[in-house]
C-alpha cells in the first residue's frame, strides 16, 4: 500500500510539474498552423448568437486563411495588403488595411497568437501572460492616445496553443472563437492543405 | 512753354509722390501671382466665375509634411510647426475635422437614408435579379474574424448595403490616417505627419509670403538643431508666390544694377563728366516715380514683371538724356535752352510712337501686361518732360571740347548705309538679311505652352510631388464644371456624365473621378434605389435575416425621405462637398467633377461637346489655347499699330517717306523672329508682345536720324548708339532671365535693337531738313 500509495504520488508529482512546464508552442521558422474554430457572435438584442465554423491556415508573415463552413461556405484572406473575402470562388470583399488601421491591429494580434509569438503581443498590449491554472492568459485593449480600434478589449486563453479568443466590442456586441485540431507543419504543406480544399487564394 | 512744362513735370512729379507714398503706406503692393498675367478665359461668364473660386479655393490652402522615423518625434515636431503657423497668424488655427472624422461625420449624416443610397455594383446586382449574392457578400463580412459590423448596424442594414456604398467611394482617398489626434502615414521607415490650414492672408501678399517663409526658415533650423533627421515637406500657392517674388527681386536688382553700371561707364567714357551721369539718374528717378505712381493709381498693385520692366525702362529713359547731352558735342557754345529745342522734334516724335506701342500693348487682355504698358508710357513721358523742361533748367555746363572720334565713328554706320563706295558690301549684307530671314522663316516654331510661362522652382515641386505621391493626392488638371439651376439637377447631370466616365475607367483611359453625386445622389436616383432594393430583396431578405437571428418588418422600408446637398449646409459642412460645389448661387448651381489619371483628353472634350451644361476644364491647355489666339491678336496689333504710325508719320514726312522712316524698325521687327529661330528659340506670345517694344524703339533710332540733318547728324547717330548700347544692356539681360517670359522679352528685344539700330540710318533724309515741329 505505501508503495501504492508512493507511486501514485510519483506520478500526480510528475503530471504537476509537466503541466506547470506546459508553455504556450511558438511555431518556428517556416512552419504553419491549421486548425478547426467556431466562432459565436454575440450581437446585442439579436435572439441568439450567431454560430459559424470552419477551418484555418496560418502561413506566418504570409497570410491567414479563414474558411468558414457552415452556416455557408466563405473564404477570407488576410495579409499584409488587407482583408479579401470570396463567395463561390467569386471575390465579394477588398479591404485595404492601410485604410483601416485599426484592423490591421487585429490581424496582427490573430496572427501572432496563432503563431505563439507571444511576446510581441505582450508587447503591443503591454501586459504580460498571466497563468490561470493549466492556461495562460491575456488582455489587450486600446493604449490611451494611440489608433481608434474596432474593440474594447480581447482576451487570449492559451494552452500549447491558442484556443479562445475573446473579442469585446462597444455596444455590448462579443465575439468569442474558439481554436481546436491545431496542427503544426512546414508552410508548403498547410498551403497544400487549403488549396485542397478550397483551392489556391484568388 | 518752358515753364508751363516744368510746372507740369512738377506737378506729376508731386502728384506721383504722394500715390506712391500712400499706396505704400500699407506695405509695397506688389503681385507676384504669375495667373495674374494671364486673360481672362474666354468661357461662358458661369464658367470663368465657377474657374476663379476653384482657384481661389485652391490658392489658399498650405500643406505640410513633418517627417520622422519615430511617429512621437514627428507628431511633436508637426505640433510645433502648426503652433508658430498658427502664432505668426499664417493659418487659421481652426484646421476642421481630419480627412477620417470628416468621413464618419458624413458617414452618420448619410446613413438614415440608406435605402436609397446603393453602390454602382450593388445597383447594378439588384437590377439584374443578383440580390441574393448581395446577402451572401453581408453573410461573409458578418462571418469575419475582422469584421467590423456591430449590432445596430447589422439589425437597420442586414445586406450591409450602406458600408460597401460608403467603401466603394472611398477608393483613391489620401492614404493619411488619423492617429494620436493627427492625420499621419508610414512610408519607407518614416512617420509624416499632416500640417495643413487655409491661409489668413493672401498667398499671394508679399509681406505675408515673407512672414510664412521665415516661419518655416526658423522652424528648419530649430529642428535641425534639435533633432537633424526631422525633415518638413511643404506646398502651396503661397511658397511659389514668393519664390517668384524672391527671382524677380534678385532679377530686377541684377538688372537694374548691371544697366545701371552700363550706363555710369557709358557716361565717364563718352561725356568725361559726371554731370550728364546725375541728370540721367534724374531722368530715370522721374521714369520710375511715374511709371510706378501711374500704374499704381489704376492697377492698385504692381506685377513682379512689370518691377521687372521698370528696371529695363531705365535703359530707355535715358535715351533722351542722351540725345541732349550729346548736343554739347556741337560746335562752339550753346546755351542749355537751345540743346533742349535741338533735340524736341525728334524727342516727341520718338515719345509719340513710343507711346503708340506702348498703348498698342496695352489693348491685350493681360493684366500684367497691361502694367507693363502704362508703366513705361507714364515712365517715359515723365522722363521725356525732364529733360526737355528740367535739364535747360539745372544745366549750367558748356559744351564739350573733346568727342571729335567719337562723333567720327558714329557715323561709320551711317556712311555704310548711304557712301557709294559701300554699295557692294551694303547688297551683301542686305541679302545675307534676305537669306537669314527666308531660311530663319521656315525654322520658326510656334509655342504657346503656358507651362512655359514661368521656370517653377525644381525644390519646390519635389517637394509637392513627394507630398502627391506620400499623401495619393492625385495632381488634378483636369475637371468638369456641371451647371443647373438647382442641386438636383446638376447631381442629374453628373449621374449622366459619370455613366460615360465609368465607361472611359473601364478602358483605362480614366484613372478616376470625384464627384458630390456619387455621394449624393439625385432624388430620382435615390427613389429608384430603394424602390429597386425593396422589390429585388423580397425574395431573400427574410431568408437572411432569419439565418442572423433578426426578426421584425424590412428595415429598409417605412420612410421616403432623400438626402439632398442642403443637408450638408451650415454645421454640417463637409470639405468634400466644399471644394466641389463652387457656386451655390440660387439659380446658378455648379459643381466640379474632378479627374485624375487622365490618359484621353480628346475623348473628354467629347463628352463635353455631348452636354450642353457641363464644360471640361484644363487650365494648361486652355491657356495654351488663349496665348495662342493672343499671339496671334499681338501681331495683329503690330501691323495696327504700324498703320496708325504710318497715317502719323505720314503727316509729316509724306507716305512715301514715312515709309522710308519705317523701315529700320519693319526690318528689326520681321527679321528678329527669323534669326532667333536659327539659335532654335520658339516663336510664343511673349516674343510678338516684345517686337512691339522693337517697333517703338526702332522707330526712335530711326526717327532721331530723319530728324537730324547736316552737323546735327553725327551727335543723334552718337547718342542713337549710346541708346542702343544702353537699351542692350537693360533688356538683353533679361534673356538670362530664368522667368521664360522674362527671357523672351530679352532676347527678342537684344536682336531687335541691335537690328533696328544697324538699320536706323536708311530713315535718314539726305536731300532737305525737315522743319522742326515746333
Amino acid at each position: 500500500m505505501r508503495i501504492t500509495i508512493a507511486v501514485m504520488m510519483l506520478i500526480l508529482g510528475l503530471c504537476t510539474s509537466m503541466t506547470a512546464r506546459a508553455e504556450p508552442q511558438k511555431l518556428a521558422a517556416g512552419e504553419g498552423l491549421q486548425g478547426r474554430f467556431e466562432q459565436v457572435r454575440h450581437l446585442t438584442g439579436f435572439e441568439q448568437p450567431i454560430r459559424s465554423t470552419g477551418v484555418f491556415y496560418l502561413l506566418p508573415g504570409i497570410e491567414l486563411i479563414w474558411q468558414t463552413e457552415t452556416p455557408f461556405r466563405t473564404r477570407t484572406i488576410l495579409d499584409d495588403f488587407g482583408v479579401r473575402q470570396d463567395v463561390k470562388g467569386r471575390q465579394v470583399t477588398q479591404i485595404e488595411l492601410s485604410r483601416f488601421p485599426g484592423l490591421k491591429v487585429l490581424r496582427d494580434a490573430l496572427e501572432d497568437s496563432l503563431s505563439g509569438n507571444w511576446q510581441q503581443l505582450e508587447a503591443l498590449s503591454g501586459h504580460k501572460l498571466q497563468k490561470n491554472g493549466d492556461k495562460w492568459l491575456l488582455q489587450m485593449a486600446p493604449q490611451p492616445g494611440g489608433p481608434s480600434l474596432p474593440f474594447q478589449q480581447v482576451n487570449f486563453q492559451i494552452g500549447r496553443y491558442l484556443e479562445t479568443v475573446e473579442i469585446v466590442k462597444e455596444g455590448g456586441d462579443k465575439d468569442v472563437i474558439t481554436f481546436f485540431d491545431q496542427k503544426q507543419a512546414p508552410i508548403a504543406q498547410i498551403r497544400q492543405s487549403a488549396d485542397d480544399n478550397g483551392g489556391p487564394a484568388q | 512753354m518752358k515753364r508751363t512744362g516744368f510746372l507740369i513735370y512738377l506737378a506729376a512729379i508731386i502728384c506721383a509722390v504722394v500715390v506712391i507714398g500712400v499706396r505704400f503706406s500699407d506695405g509695397f503692393p506688389l503681385e507676384t501671382n504669375i495667373l495674374a498675367l494671364l486673360p481672362e478665359t474666354e468661357e461662358a461668364d458661369w464658367v470663368q466665375r465657377a474657374d476663379a473660386a476653384h482657384k481661389a479655393r485652391g490658392a489658399d490652402q498650405l500643406v505640410a509634411l513633418v517627417a520622422h522615423p519615430d511617429f512621437k518625434v514627428a507628431r511633436k515636431a508637426a505640433g510645433q510647426l502648426e503652433a508658430a503657423l498658427d502664432q505668426a497668424d499664417i493659418i487659421d488655427s481652426e484646421t476642421g475635422l481630419s480627412d477620417g472624422d470628416e468621413f464618419m461625420a458624413l458617414g452618420e449624416i448619410l446613413f438614415p437614408f440608406r435605402a436609397g443610397l446603393l453602390s454602382d455594383a450593388d445597383r447594378r446586382a439588384l437590377a439584374s435579379g443578383e440580390g441574393k449574392e448581395i446577402a451572401d457578400r453581408a453573410l461573409a463580412q458578418i462571418l469575419s474574424p475582422v469584421s467590423i459590423a456591430d449590432a445596430d448596424l447589422i439589425r437597420a442594414d442586414p445586406l450591409l448595403l450602406f458600408p460597401n456604398f460608403l467603401a466603394s467611394k472611398q477608393n483613391g482617398a489620401p492614404r493619411l490616417q488619423t492617429r494620436e489626434g493627427v492625420l499621419a502615414l508610414e512610408d519607407g521607415g518614416k512617420w509624416y505627419v499632416l500640417v495643413n490650414g487655409k491661409l489668413s492672408g493672401a498667398p499671394f501678399d508679399q509681406s505675408f509670403q515673407a512672414r510664412t517663409r521665415h516661419v518655416f526658415d526658423r522652424m528648419e533650423a530649430e529642428f535641425l538643431a534639435e533633432n537633424e533627421q526631422i525633415e518638413i515637406l511643404k506646398t502651396g500657392a503661397v511658397f511659389y508666390g514668393e519664390e517668384a517674388y524672391r527671382q524677380a527681386e534678385r532679377e530686377a536688382s541684377l538688372i537694374g544694377g548691371v544697366s545701371l553700371i552700363g550706363i555710369i561707364v557709358l557716361n565717364i567714357l563718352i561725356f568725361r563728366s559726371l554731370q550728364p551721369l546725375l541728370f540721367s539718374l534724374l531722368a530715370i528717378a522721374s521714369g520710375i516715380t511715374g511709371g510706378l505712381a501711374v500704374t499704381l493709381l489704376f492697377f492698385g498693385k504692381l506685377h513682379l514683371l512689370a518691377l521687372v520692366f521698370g528696371a529695363g525702362l531705365i535703359g530707355i529713359a535715358v535715351d533722351y538724356a542722351f540725345h541732349y547731352f550729346c548736343e554739347r558735342f556741337g560746335p562752339g557754345e550753346t546755351a542749355p535752352a537751345a540743346r533742349a529745342k535741338a533735340i524736341k522734334s525728334g524727342l516727341t516724335l520718338g515719345l509719340v510712337s513710343s507711346v503708340l506701342g506702348f498703348l498698342t500693348l496695352s489693348l491685350t487682355p493681360f493684366p500684367g501686361l497691361r502694367q507693363i504698358a502704362l508703366f513705361s508710357a507714364s515712365g517715359l513721358t515723365l522722363a521725356y518732360l525732364c529733360v526737355l523742361y528740367v535739364f535747360p533748367l539745372i544745366d549750367r555746363s558748356k559744351s564739350f571740347a573733346h568727342g571729335g572720334d567719337a562723333l567720327a565713328r558714329s557715323m561709320l554706320l551711317y556712311r555704310f548705309w548711304w557712301q557709294r563706295n559701300f554699295r557692294h558690301f551694303r547688297w551683301g549684307v542686305i541679302i545675307v538679311l534676305v537669306l537669314v530671314g527666308v531660311l530663319g522663316a521656315f525654322r520658326i516654331t510656334i509655342d504657346d505652352d503656358v507651362r512655359r510661362l514661368q521656370s517653377l522652382p525644381a525644390g519646390l515641386q519635389a517637394e509637392e510631388q513627394a507630398i502627391r505621391s506620400l499623401t495619393g493626392i492625385d495632381n488634378e488638371t483636369y475637371r468638369f464644371f456641371v451647371r443647373g439651376t438647382t442641386s438636383d439637377e446638376v447631381l442629374i447631370y453628373e449621374e449622366n456624365l459619370r455613366q460615360e466616365l465609368d465607361i472611359l475607367i473601364k478602358e483605362e483611359l480614366l484613372g478616376g473621378y470625384q464627384a458630390i453625386s456619387e455621394m449624393i445622389p439625385s432624388r430620382v436616383r435615390q427613389r429608384e434605389n430603394r424602390e429597386l432594393l425593396l422589390k429585388q430583396s423580397a425574395p431573400f431578405l427574410g431568408e437572411h435575416m432569419a439565418l442572423l437571428g433578426l426578426t421584425g418588418a424590412n428595415p429598409y422600408g417605412g420612410y421616403d425621405e432623400v438626402v439632398t446637398v442642403e443637408h450638408f449646409e451650415g454645421e454640417n459642412s463637409q470639405a468634400l462637398f466644399t471644394s466641389l460645389q463652387v457656386s451655390s448661387i440660387p439659380g446658378v448651381i455648379v459643381h466640379v467633377v474632378s479627374l485624375s489619371g487622365v490618359k484621353d483628353s480628346e475623348r473628354l472634350s467629347v463628352l463635353a461637346d455631348k452636354f450642353e451644361n457641363i464644360t471640361l476644364m484644363n487650365q494648361a491647355e486652355g491657356l495654351s489655347r488663349t496665348f495662342g489666339v493672343y499671339r496671334l491678336k499681338s501681331l495683329l496689333m503690330l501691323a495696327v499699330a504700324y498703320g496708325v504710325v504710318w497715317v502719323f508719320l505720314s503727316l509729316r514726312y509724306g507716305m512715301v517717306a514715312a515709309v522710308q522712316v519705317m523701315i529700320p524698325s519693319l526690318g528689326a521687327v520681321l527679321l528678329a523672329p527669323c534669326i532667333l529661330a536659327l539659335f532654335g528659340e520658339p516663336f510664343t506670345f511673349f516674343n510678338a508682345m516684345s517686337l512691339i517694344l522693337v517697333f517703338a524703339i526702332g522707330l526712335d533710332y530711326a526717327l532721331f536720324n530723319r530728324e537730324s540733318y547736316g552737323e546735327r547728324r553725327p551727335r543723334a547717330m552718337l547718342a542713337n548708339g549710346l541708346s542702343a548700347v544702353s537699351t542692350i544692356l537693360a533688356f538683353g539681360l533679361l534673356s538670362l532671365s530664368d522667368t521664360f517670359a522674362i527671357h523672351a522679352f530679352g532676347i527678342t528685344i537684344l536682336v531687335g535693337i541691335v537690328l533696328a539700330y544697324c538699320l536706323a540710318p536708311i530713315a535718314a533724309n539726305m536731300t532737305q531738313k525737315t522743319p522742326d515741329i515746333f
